[in-house]
């Protein structure tokens, strides 16, 4: 979701002290304020930032891209390995200097902040995957909905821990034993191996 | 005739037949509920078809897509929250007749239209793909090139926020697809001494990433979205006056929607916005658009159910993905060693029949389907998020785990899905850059056959009559966003002069 809010100046400053007006359905939260300058997330969230990353990201691959081998002549047929990489680079910088054009026209679209849950989820996902690398498959995904189903509205444990379980048991009847898939040895992995019979 | 029997009589397997009911069924309830797609679905089944043949991972794959094309309108019309990107000009009109109790009618034209439209571009399908295969076996890798590099540019005009920014991202897969070992010189390429990246970047737990962790984080941002939903007594099959007053919109709908979906990487949701202004520019009752009309309705729906077939077109004939949902499918296809392309059609033509007959049984069973059920689909309107959103991240790391049996596919999966984030917040789309890594290697291989055709001179390219015709097609796709803006700005301010008064 993101709140509009209309740029009079036609410059992708994102810090200029213009006046930001917003939309009508916004009335009244945010009024005008002349000389108001853009909060941080104008700041992150703006072409030229996203150029600069960009730029930054290709100035780093093309150095990764001269570390590739040279092959010799007969061999490269003329086109050493780096050369296809190196033109993407460059199209993806013509095509950045085509986003700042296209910016100068565009209004700044600042998008709402990112909220708790996102970064909870976020959180929650990483997590269960190093429990899943490093302790039980089965047990780090479990544990995230166990998590999830209360963080994303849904307070009631006992449901969730029974609909995580309920899940888990169908997909691994689904992959494990009708398409055998191995899923990584653990502590619950191995406990349902045994009571499967496999 | 012999292959079109051929084709045909996969549809006696009762397997196949199964998977198109199961398929039907999936796809009916992921069309309904918001902000899981098509896209979403069949990335998250692939790792489930690799171990079936072709054919059956196609009847599941394609009636998934069928069933959520005509189904996204459900929920379109009773909650105004389009259950695909696809829906969302069905809602401007399903809506509003919902909201004065017509709701019945207004998903019995949806169906109707949507059904017919399937049809008709099926038809179109079976028709228009050999013939474009045909004129596809004079392409060398110059016109692979060429032609791959015109997919890429449509990716331009793909929702989000300006050309440049879908061109961006199609060029950061394109150098994501250079991961790996280059298969002329054996040299290793941004491989960091990883052998697991020594055949490249896996594409199907990158697809995963992109279309459900991604969605799933963007949900954060509307779990607390109250809606309002319409109850559904039964659904209403047209009347001879509805259909009286549709039939134009429905044909032309048809017409767009395949033309639409033949382009490379468009899809329904451009269709049906394109057929709506249509239909709303030489209808002679404009003033009900936007407030409940049924030919709005009808063009809108019709529209984006005839793009799916005119998406199989250029997918099976010449490898480029119509839209994001048969980009997923050309890589289920390609993982299971199905070459799509010219010599499809001449090595095993019973394939594409085989298909054009699942998708007619598709088309024809929703429409029972729909008219039979579509008031207990829409009760899954009621699943809560909590539930839902969660359980697609179970999905997503067992369907990447699944395929190689590896973490490093789920920690891929899960780094893309973040990124993927980021890059929707800083408005960037994700669809192009699943396009840009499906297509890189092609585009990749085919310049650096040209270049040995060519003897290193590029300029030959220009000699080759298909080659320029592409070109000058890519660039059109490239810079069409601003012709379009260029003369949309020019006839409202025409419009403008025009109203003022003197």
């Amino acid at each position: 979701m993101r709140s509009r809010r209309s740029r009079r100046s036609a410059c992708c400053n994102p810090i200029a002290a213009e006046t930001i007006v917003t939309h009508p359905e916004s009335a009244g939260v945010n009024e005008r304020r002349p000389g108001a300058i853009a909060g941080l997330r104008s700041l992150i969230y703006n072409d030229v930032t996203a150029a600069v990353l960009l730029i930054a990201f290709c100035g780093f691959v093309y150095y990764l891209s001269t570390q590739i081998r040279q092959v010799p002549d007969a061999l490269a047929q003329g086109m050493q390995p780096a050369s296809y990489p190196q033109g993407v680079l460059v199209f993806i910088v013509a095509f950045t200097a085509m986003m700042l054009f296209e910016s100068r026209a565009r209004p700044l679209d600042v998008p709402e902040p990112v909220p708790g849950l996102a970064y909870a989820t976020m959180a929650a996902m990483v997590a269960a995957l190093i429990v899943s690398t490093w302790v039980d498959f089965f047990l780090g995904i479990i544990l995230f909905v166990i998590v999830c189903v209360p963080l994303w509205g849904m307070r009631r444990y006992l449901l969730a821990t029974l609909y995580a379980i309920a899940v888990a048991a169908v997909l691994y009847l689904l992959f494990g034993v009708f398409l055998s898939v191995r899923f990584p040895s653990g502590v619950i992995s191995n406990l349902v191996s045994r009571l499967v019979g496999q | 005739m012999t292959a079109f029997l051929e084709g045909v009589a996969f549809l006696g397997d009762p397997w196949n037949l199964t998977l198109i009911v199961i398929g039907l069924l999936i796809g009916t309830m992921i069309g309904i509920l918001p902000g899981i797609g098509a896209t979403m679905t069949t990335a998250l089944l692939l790792p489930f078809t690799m171990v079936m043949d072709p054919i059956p991972a196609l009847s599941l794959l394609l009636s998934i897509y069928c069933a959520n094309a005509f189904a996204g309108a459900i929920s379109a019309i009773l909650v105004n929250v389009p259950g695909s990107s696809s829906a969302m000009v069905t809602c401007l009109d399903g809506y509003p007749l919902a909201k004065r109790g017509e709701a019945g009618r207004a998903l019995g034209i949806a169906t109707v239209a949507s059904t017919v439209a399937g049809i008709f571009s099926v038809i179109v399908f079976v028709i228009g793909a050999p013939l474009l295969a045909r004129v596809a076996y004079q392409f060398g890798p110059p016109e692979y090139f060429a032609l791959t590099l015109f997919g890429l540019s449509m990716v331009a005009s793909i929702s989000g926020e300006g050309s440049a920014k879908n061109l961006i991202s199609g060029a950061l897969g394109v150098l994501l697809a250079t991961v790996g070992v280059d298969y002329v010189t054996g040299a290793e390429r941004f491989t960091f001494g990883y052998l697991e990246l020594t055949s490249g970047l896996k594409v199907i737990p990158i697809l995963i990433g992109l279309f459900a962790i991604t969605e799933l984080l963007m949900q954060t941002h509307v779990i607390h979205l109250v809606v309002e939903r319409i109850a559904l007594k039964a659904m209403k099959l047209p009347t001879w006056e509805d259909y009286k007053r549709t039939w134009r919109a429905i044909l032309a709908g048809s017409g767009i929607g395949t033309f639409i979906g033949v382009l490379p990487a468009e899809g329904g949701t451009v269709a049906s916005l394109v057929a709506y202004n249509e239909v709303r520019r030489w209808s002679k009752n404009k003033s009900e658009f936007g407030k409940g009309s049924i030919e709005g309705l009808a063009a809108a729906e019709s529209a984006n159910n005839s793009a799916v077939g005119g998406a199989m077109i250029p997918t099976l004939a010449l490898g480029i993905p119509g839209s994001s949902v048969t980009a997923v499918i050309l890589v289920g296809l390609t993982a299971q060693g199905v070459r799509p392309g010219p010599y499809l059609f001449n090595q095993q033509p019973e394939f594409i029949y085989a298909i054009f007959s699942i998708m007619m049984v598709s088309n024809v069973a929703w429409l029972f389907l729909g008219l039979i059920a579509a008031r207990f689909f829409a009760l899954l309107t009621l699943v809560p998020n909590a539930l839902l959103w969660p359980s697609v991240f179970f999905l997503a790391v067992i369907g990447s785990y699944s395929l190689d049996q590896s973490m490093l596919d789920v920690w891929v999966m899960l780094a893309f899905g973040i990124l993927g984030y980021y890059m929707r917040r800083f408005g960037f789309s994700v669809v192009p850059l699943a396009i840009g890594i499906i297509l890189g290697d092609i585009l990749e291989t085919s310049l650096k056959q040209s270049m040995l055709i060519f003897k290193q001179d590029a300029t030959l390219f220009f000699e080759r009559p298909i080659c320029l015709f592409f070109f000058a097609c890519a660039l059109l796709g490239v810079f069409s966003p601003h012709i379009f803006n260029f003369i949309n700005r020019r006839r409202d301010a025409a419009a403008l002069r025009t109203s003022e008064p003197e």
